[in-house]
């Protein structure tokens, strides 16, 4: 490699800026995975739940009305499905986007951080839409069939703003994580995935295994209590930091190849 | 001459073999260059490095004099639209239209709309339900369009018929003149660009075995033919590119420029032909294959 | 255009034909450098230079701002330069292939009178 002339940097913030944000207009052109395609999941899980509490609410009327009044439906995949799909967004729209925007000229830095802009856009836009539908969820005593579609309250959270604060730092997470797979696959192509799933695998292994190993369960185990939902959200802060800026040396010297 | 771009000893490996091989050449400010070379020559790989699209080996590349690798000032002033280029999978035709602006700064929406209506682009198309002939339409259009300060052409044509590769040679020339840029178009079809061309690199094998103004190569070369004893007595001092042998004929492509070897291949009344620069170009670099083969 | 010849120095003599012919007329103005690059589709470096070829040599001259024209007396001067170049280009060779052929310059005159006169 040629080292010796150094990357020069561009300082100038506006210029920088702009650059980064026209990065992050041409991801949110893909409307229909960014947008269309979620919020009509969305749609369908809120309408195939409802569907399923009436009539299983219908059922119980039938045969033990006053069970059918205290029933309570139950389902936390509504939101947890978001927060998932924001990981296959990242992916797909970073390994997608990453040649054209090299045919527009546009270094990998900018490229980099005008794709965690609109996935940190993403990611509002998604923790905002979830809360308020919480919030609907909450004020119609579950949509009138007293059903839990989207709700997270499970996790010990008492406030729409918490649970704003727990999804906004879970879909970042996630859309960190699945910048740094798509990165690698750029980059390395299938072994970047391979690669990938198994550093997951042997963190996932360390978290798990070495507690064990250094009989500290239990003390893991009041952390994680102590800690609680909103605490751990926080801590999510680091390996998406750590994320991202692998993702970024990662891409550095990635190239779109043909 | 202002050079633009200065490239030095540049390499670029792919395991052990080299795809561009020790090339040191310029580009000079506002004028059309032709990359000429077979297909695999490593004309790709050149131009990819050339927009830090790919990382040298060994050697430095300047551009603007700078190194453009992640250096935004640099490469906003260029255009590389591959031959192979891939987009958004959701991308439409009008979106490619509406966010090449975003990144170039000369980028004239008169001119691409021009040149949709000419090539006879479906607007609402998404790219990848585009024929092949129309999605090489789409990078000549972002690569005319944005008026580059250097605009790299890749085999632009794929899938263009005639019509069409004809009206991008005009539309190329007309808004050059009209504004004029560097220009590095990159073909293995010779013959239908030699004339639109000011520079000639041509690249073999990784290697540039020609870097020349087009009309300095022009009319440098002749080809004889005649017995095989006359041209061999015509061509024992001269320097032969190429030379093909038929029963007792011999035709061979002498390099010369001097009109008095023509007169002394016409006085030893053999027929006399000129050479193309396509002929040229097939001929050096299969000569220069030659040579490879036996380094080899 | 003709591979085995640069352009530019083609281009000239497309020009000088046209003033000989007296298609561009002395003190007319001459298409631009563009409009000879677009219409032979060649590079406008390429047209350029055939235009400075015939300004360096007086055939053309340059307004500023306006264009090239052509110069007052254009035309006698590429008339006698290409009747040099007749001599050159065609008599000599005519009459060293007549020699070979045993024409003497009395059939060779003979012959001429005949097909001019057909």
């Amino acid at each position: 490699m040629n080292e010796n002339i150094e990357t020069k940097t561009e300082g100038t913030l506006p210029g920088a800026l702009q650059r980064i944000v026209n990065v992050a207009r041409l991801h949110l052109v893909n409307k229909s995975s960014l947008f269309k395609v979620p919020i009509f999941v969305l749609g369908l899980v809120l309408i195939f739940n409802l569907v399923l509490a009436w009539t299983i609410i219908q059922l119980m009327q039938n045969v033990d009305p006053e069970s059918a009044e205290n029933y309570h439906y139950w389902s936390g995949g509504g939101s947890g499905f978001i927060v998932v799909y924001m990981l296959v967004i990242a992916v797909q729209s970073i390994s997608m986007t990453f040649p054209f925007a090299q045919a527009y000229s546009v270094t990998r830095r900018d490229f980099y951080f005008g794709s965690i802009l609109a996935y940190l856009a993403l990611s509002v836009f998604y923790a905002t839409l979830l809360s308020v539908l919480i919030w609907i969820e909450n004020l119609t005593n579950g949509w009138w069939l007293n059903a839990q579609i989207f709700s997270i309250w499970y996790l010990g959270l008492k406030t729409i703003p918490e649970v704003f604060f727990v999804l906004l730092m879970s879909l970042i997470f996630f859309s960190f994580i699945g910048s740094a797979a798509a990165v690698l696959f750029v980059r390395f192509k299938a072994w970047g995935l391979v690669g990938f799933f198994a550093v997951i695998g042997v963190l996932a292994l360390t978290v798990i295994v070495v507690p064990i190993l250094t009989r500290t369960t239990d003390a893991v185990g009041a952390w994680f209590v102590t800690t609680g939902t909103i605490g751990i959200s926080a801590w999510l802060l680091v390996p998406t930091v750590i994320a991202g800026i692998a993702g970024m040396l990662i891409l550095r010297r990635a190239t779109p190849v043909s | 001459m202002t050079e633009v771009i200065r490239v030095s000893s540049l390499t670029r490996k792919f395991g052990k073999q080299a795809a561009v091989d020790n090339a040191s050449f310029t580009i000079e400010k506002d004028a059309i260059h032709g990359l000429l070379g077979r297909n695999g020559a490593g004309k790709t790989t050149l131009m990819q490095l050339l927009t830090a699209q790919d990382f040298p080996t060994a050697g430095s590349i300047e551009v603007f004099g700078a190194n453009p690798v992640e250096n935004a000032k640099v490469l906003s002033q260029l255009c590389f639209i591959k031959e192979s280029q891939r987009y958004p999978d959701e991308f439409k035709v009008r979106h490619v239209l509406e966010s090449a602006p975003w990144f170039f700064a000369n980028w004239s929406e008169s001119f691409a709309n021009d040149l949709v209506e000419e090539f006879d682009l479906p607007r609402e198309k998404k790219l990848k339900k585009l024929s092949r002939g129309q999605l090489s339409a789409v990078g000549v259009i972002v690569g005319l369009a944005s008026r580059a300060p250097i605009t790299f052409f890749d085999e632009p044509y794929l899938g263009l018929d005639a019509v069409a590769r004809q009206l991008f040679y005009d539309r190329l020339l007309a808004d050059y003149a009209e504004n004029p840029r560097t220009v590095i178009l990159s073909t293995h079809l010779i013959d239908e660009v030699s004339n639109l061309l000011e520079r000639v690199i041509v690249i073999d094998h990784g290697r540039i075995v020609l870097d020349e103004q087009a009309e300095s190569i022009r009319g440098r070369a002749f080809s004889v033919s005649g017995t095989s004893g006359a041209v061999d007595d015509f061509a024992s001092t001269r320097k032969v590119l190429y030379s093909s042998r038929l029963g007792g004929l011999t035709t061979a492509t002498v390099e010369s420029t001097s009109a008095d070897d023509r007169k002394a291949a016409a006085a030893a009344g053999l027929e006399i032909s000129p050479v193309s620069l396509q002929q040229l170009i097939i001929q050096k670099t299969s000569s220069s294959e030659r040579e490879f083969e036996h380094s080899a | 255009m003709d591979e085995s010849r640069p352009i530019f120095i083609q281009i000239a003599e497309q020009i000088e034909d046209s003033i000989i012919d007296g298609e561009l007329a002395e003190e007319a103005q001459v298409p631009s450098t563009n409009e000879y690059a677009a219409f032979y589709r060649i590079n406008p470096a390429t047209a350029g230079k055939g235009v400075n070829l015939l300004v360096d040599e007086g055939v053309l001259y340059k307004k500023r701002g306006i264009g090239m024209f052509v110069a007052k007396g254009a035309r006698s001067a590429l008339l006698e330069k290409r009747r040099k170049k007749f001599l050159a280009e065609f008599i000599r060779p005519l009459l060293s292939e007549a020699a070979r052929l045993d024409i003497s310059a009395e059939q060779l005159v003979d012959q001429i009178r005949k097909e001019s006169s057909k």
